[in-house]
């Protein structure tokens, strides 16, 4: 009967608790040192299936900004952000463009969307 | 190529050589190794003062040729259209034995031919003349005839003016060999190519001693003599009236607390022989010398540290002779040093042209005035910035450009900028020095990307080919998703 | 030079600017006027294109573009007059503005209420001293996210990040992204100087080092930076000899310090204080000069955009408000003095009569505390730390003693 013990910064809100898993055999067992359920959910998570807000930039043509800022509809595994990224360097767009267009669809099968981030206009 | 004179060296003497040649009938060609002028080691980073003549050996070139500088300097800086101001300058002595070299310097002074000269022993009087000096000061030499200018600026509108009458500038040329022929010059081999001239003028600072061997004259040797400088934030305010100088020390005239031209707050030099005559870097001793330099002089300073916006280094062309070399030789014919010109170079400039002009003619060189050199000169306009309403409301009629401001620290408009680049710039620091854009507070934060911009479209070159100041000094080498699909590290 | 008269003019077209000029039209102000600098409006979100804004505010998590386009569209539909790529050059006491642009040249701006919201700048490397070369390469954490967040441009492949603020923290991960090599961020602390939640997502996530205690001592490279050295610290942030060593780099990022940018104040002589470095306010968001009101990074570096927006628009209601003749003048003039462990509270100066936010920064962290209001009001906190502005709702009734309210920071026990 091994048990692990990881300690994981949360990051839900400015506290920055800093839990306590036990886990064994991949199961979490129990979670201490934090001050309320978010916490204890996100560092579960955390040990289980890390996720993360995916935000970065894709070249735009026909403004007067070069690159436009996109981001996904929603959390994407933290072991996949560089892939995305890399994915997203490949692609241009064309102004004009609209706050929450789809960029990319279903991005790598990760069931999110790539939209827009603001309207840019031709320039 | 070819021309009756080449002009080796781009700083304050090579241009100021440049434009007083521009006035006869002659081809003149200016090189210079850098992407600009102005850009080696020395002009851009001095003190930016013209002496009153005091310092100097009576008898020396370097004597002679101050003084003379120094009455030519105003009616110059008039006709070029660069700023200079008569601040006049105190050599203040601290304590009764600091007293008798005042009187020294001014005995040498008056020998010199140094007008005005006053020793002021009240220290009230001199609390009156400079509120932030030190109160322990008994006594200073006062100067009327000293005052700031902005060396940048001068070589410039030198090497403009001397454009406008005629003159070939050929930057990011760099001397490879003097060619000499049966005892003459017969030309200099660049990295663009031969140009061939009975003439050469060795201005090159610096390097002088190296370009003065290449043509077979090697009796000196230049060692870069480093001084360090802190610049503060125009908020400061008046905090000095004068030049402010301390006893002179044993290398040099000593830490000197002065404003410049363009009102920020500048001290320094401190005096270090370094080895590198392209190592421009300061030092944290270097610095903390400067700035406990300063303090004796202006103790108030202490609190103001945080209003420091800028830190460089410049490089003094130090020869081991004790004395401006500035001749013309037998051996080769045709040959002119102008080398180890160190302070009071920047004084002297005008006064070295002429001579040059003269040692030129004595050589042979048939020196025919054109009539019609022009002798003025317009630097870039300035009205946002000086705040003549009319005249700004005029300018921006004329161009939209010159109201958009680009550099919001010192009001710098798109129309500078643009101009800038008409004259020359090629380089962010070259826009620096002829418009000041990066040199305030913020020291380019806001204005760099559109810069960049400006730059990339009126030059017609990617933004990835930019340089801070030529070589390889690229701001923006990489475009955004490269280095991405460069594939993993 | 062409003139104008508007009831409120603001100046800067930011988060502040916008959130003062909405609710400044929303509350009657017949002609509202922003001044801006930029080619549009928004400021400095634009440039962040990560997610952290709004959490209070609007309760979505957005990026800084999602943010401030919510507050451009407005002032769009509100019909509140902007003018672009225009500079206010000065500002004087009796609320004439001078500016300039090129459509127009010189424009004479006469208002009624006039509100300051020019954000703020980096400090520069200049400012830091730091000795070395001066060569390409060097550049302050919010003009690298400009060059490679909107100009499409990297300032390098190889990073050194000094300081650890959110700021710093934020460009190490976005140069990971695009694929640069961050050798490391260095915090001149013992502590790192931003979020928690920073250090887990932006350095931990793409192995970054975090060096606390640690400076940058030299800078070398030529034409181009190769790289900085590097030294620990002792407790008084000096070098400690035999720890040096270069780290090659053609990349240095200075995240070292934010200005609240006065210029305008200073010459308009409105009373500014030094802890803040912006000027002091009371709860109307108005400055020492009457009808003169500021609010955002000019008043005081915030952490949070929510927290701009909130006190934007008091300043904002304010300056409507005062431009209609319709604010009274404050009745009494409590005096907010920083105590224990408080480096700076805004706003400066209260009447006790309303519900107003106060705004707080601590010096150094400590965990369960009391923030103590002079006295007369305890509000707990698990932990306070300087890289986290403390906001409290203060309500009314506030006596204060002697003319001033003290704010100290508590340990528990104590009481």
């Amino acid at each position: 009967m091994k048990r692990d013990v990881c300690e994981v910064t949360c990051i839900i809100c400015p506290v920055g608790c800093r839990a306590r898993v036990v886990f064994e055999k991949g199961k979490v067992l129990a979670v201490a040192n934090v001050e309320c359920p978010r916490g204890k959910t996100y560092a579960t998570n955390e040990l289980k299936a890390p996720v993360r807000d995916f935000f970065t930039t894709v070249m735009v043509r026909g403004a007067r900004n070069r690159v436009l800022p996109v981001r996904t509809t929603g959390p994407i595994p933290k072991e996949k952000m560089m892939d995305c990224a890399r994915e997203l360097s490949k692609i241009t767009v064309q102004a004009p463009i609209k706050l929450g267009t789809v960029v990319v669809e279903n991005i790598l099968n990760l069931g999110v969307d790539v939209i827009a981030s603001r309207d840019l206009e031709v320039g | 190529m070819r021309a009756n004179v080449v002009i080796v060296g781009g700083g304050i003497i090579g241009t100021s050589i440049a434009r007083e040649l521009s006035r006869y009938d002659l081809s003149v060609i200016l090189v210079d190794k850098e992407a600009d002028i102005a850009f080696g080691g020395s002009t851009k980073a001095n003190t930016g003062i013209i002496h009153a003549g005091y310092d100097d050996k009576p008898g020396t070139l370097k004597a002679r040729l101050c003084i003379r500088g120094n009455s030519l300097w105003p009616r110059l800086a008039s006709e070029l259209d660069v700023p200079f101001e008569r601040t006049g300058s105190l050599v203040v002595a601290l304590g009764e034995d600091e007293v008798s070299t005042l009187v020294e310097l001014k005995h040498r002074g008056e020998k010199n031919g140094v007008p005005g000269l006053e020793i002021i022993d009240n220290p009230k009087k001199l609390l009156d003349l400079e509120c932030n000096l030190n109160e322990k000061a008994v006594a200073a030499l006062y100067a009327p005839t000293a005052g700031v200018t902005s060396p940048y600026d001068m070589a410039i509108a030198l090497a403009e003016n001397a454009a406008q009458n005629g003159v070939q500038i050929m930057l990011e040329t760099r001397v490879t060999r003097v060619v000499v022929e049966r005892n003459s010059v017969k030309g200099v081999e660049t990295g663009k190519g031969f140009i061939e001239t009975e003439f050469a003028v060795n201005a090159a600072g610096l390097f002088s001693d190296e370009v003065s061997a290449m043509a077979g004259v090697d009796h000196f040797a230049i060692t870069p003599r480093r001084g360090e400088y802190f610049v503060f934030d125009k908020a400061l305010g008046n905090f000095v009236r004068h030049i402010l100088f301390p006893i002179p020390a044993r290398l040099g005239k000593g830490i000197v607390v002065t404003h410049t031209v363009d009102g920020n707050l500048l001290i320094g030099p401190n005096a270090n022989d370094i080895e590198d005559r392209t190592d421009l870097a300061t030092t944290r001793d270097g610095l903390e010398e400067v700035f406990t330099g300063a303090l004796k002089l202006v103790p108030k300073l202490s609190s103001k540290r945080d209003m420091m916006i800028s830190n460089y280094a410049g490089l003094r062309a130090e020869s081991n002779v004790d004395d401006f070399i500035i001749a013309a030789y037998e051996e080769p014919r045709g040959f002119i040093n102008v080398a180890g010109i160190k302070s009071p170079g920047l004084t002297s400039a005008p006064a070295i042209a002429e001579m040059v002009a003269s040692l030129l003619s004595e050589a042979g060189l048939g020196l025919r005035e054109k009539g019609h050199f022009n002798p003025s000169h317009r630097s870039i306009d300035r009205s946002i910035r000086e705040l003549s309403i009319d005249k700004a409301e005029e300018r921006i009629a004329e161009d939209p450009k010159w109201g958009h401001v680009i550099c919001r620290c010192e009001h710098v408009t798109e129309g500078e900028i643009v101009e800038a680049i008409k004259r020359g710039a090629t380089t962010l620091d070259g826009i620096k020095f002829r418009t000041r854009a990066g040199m305030g507070r913020c020291q380019g934060g806001f204005c760099t990307s559109h810069l960049i911009r400006i730059i990339s479209k009126e030059l017609g070159v990617p933004v990835t080919e930019i340089t801070k100041r030529g070589g390889h000094s690229e701001v923006l080498p990489h475009e955004v998703k490269t280095l991405l699909q460069k594939g993993a590290k | 030079m062409i003139q104008r008269e508007v009831d409120v003019a603001v100046v800067g077209g930011g988060a502040a600017g916008l959130a003062s000029a909405i609710k400044a039209k929303r509350e009657g102000a017949r002609s509202v006027l922003i001044l801006e600098r930029g080619e549009e409006l928004g400021g400095i979100l634009h440039q962040c294109i990560h997610t952290g804004f709004g959490l209070h505010y609007f309760k979505e998590d957005l990026t800084g573009p999602e943010y401030v386009s919510r507050f451009i569209r407005a002032a769009q539909n509100l019909g509140i007059n902007c003018l672009l790529e225009t500079m206010v050059l000065k500002v004087s006491p009796n609320k004439e503005i001078v500016a300039v642009n090129s459509a127009e040249g010189m424009l004479d701006v006469h208002a009624k209420a006039i509100v300051l919201a020019m954000g703020c700048r980096e400090r520069a490397r200049g400012a830091l001293g730091i000795p070395g070369t001066r060569p390409a390469g060097i550049f302050t954490a919010g003009t690298a996210q400009r060059l490679m967040d909107i100009e499409g441009y990297m300032p390098g492949r190889k990073v050194v990040i000094l300081g650890s603020g959110d700021v710093g923290m934020i460009m190490a991960r976005r140069f990971a992204m695009e694929g640069a090599e961050v050798k490391a961020v260095l915090e001149v602390l013992p502590y790192p100087g931003g979020l928690s939640r920073n250090v887990v997502q932006c350095l931990d996530d793409f192995n970054i080092p975090l060096l606390l205690r640690h400076t940058v001592t030299l800078i070398h490279g030529k034409d181009r930076i190769e790289g900085v050295t590097i030294a620990k610290v002792d407790g008084g942030r000096r070098p400690i000899p035999g720890t040096e060593r270069v780290v090659e780099c053609d990349t240095l990022v200075l995240s070292v310090g934010l200005i609240p940018e006065n210029e305008l104040s200073r010459g308009m002589g409105v009373a500014l204080d030094p802890g803040t470095g912006g000027p002091i306010v009371n709860e109307y968001m108005e400055t020492s000069s009457p009808g003169v009101f500021a609010c955002g990074n000019v008043v005081h570096v915030h952490d949070l955009v929510d927290h701009v927006t909130e006190s934007s628009e008091i300043a904002g209601q304010s300056a409507a408000r005062y431009a209609l003749g319709k604010l009274p003048p404050l009745r009494r003039r409590l005096s907010v003095k920083p105590g224990r462990n408080v480096r700076y509270v805004v706003p400066q100066i209260l009447s006790g009569e309303v519900p107003t936010p106060l705004y707080l920064r601590v010096k150094r962290p400590e965990h369960s505390v009391t923030v103590s209001v002079g006295g007369e009001l305890r509000v707990f906190r698990r932990a306070v730390k300087p890289s986290e502005l403390v906001a409290i709702k203060l309500p009314r009734g506030l006596q204060g003693e002697g003319g001033k309210i003290r704010i100290n920071i508590a340990r528990r026990s104590e009481r």
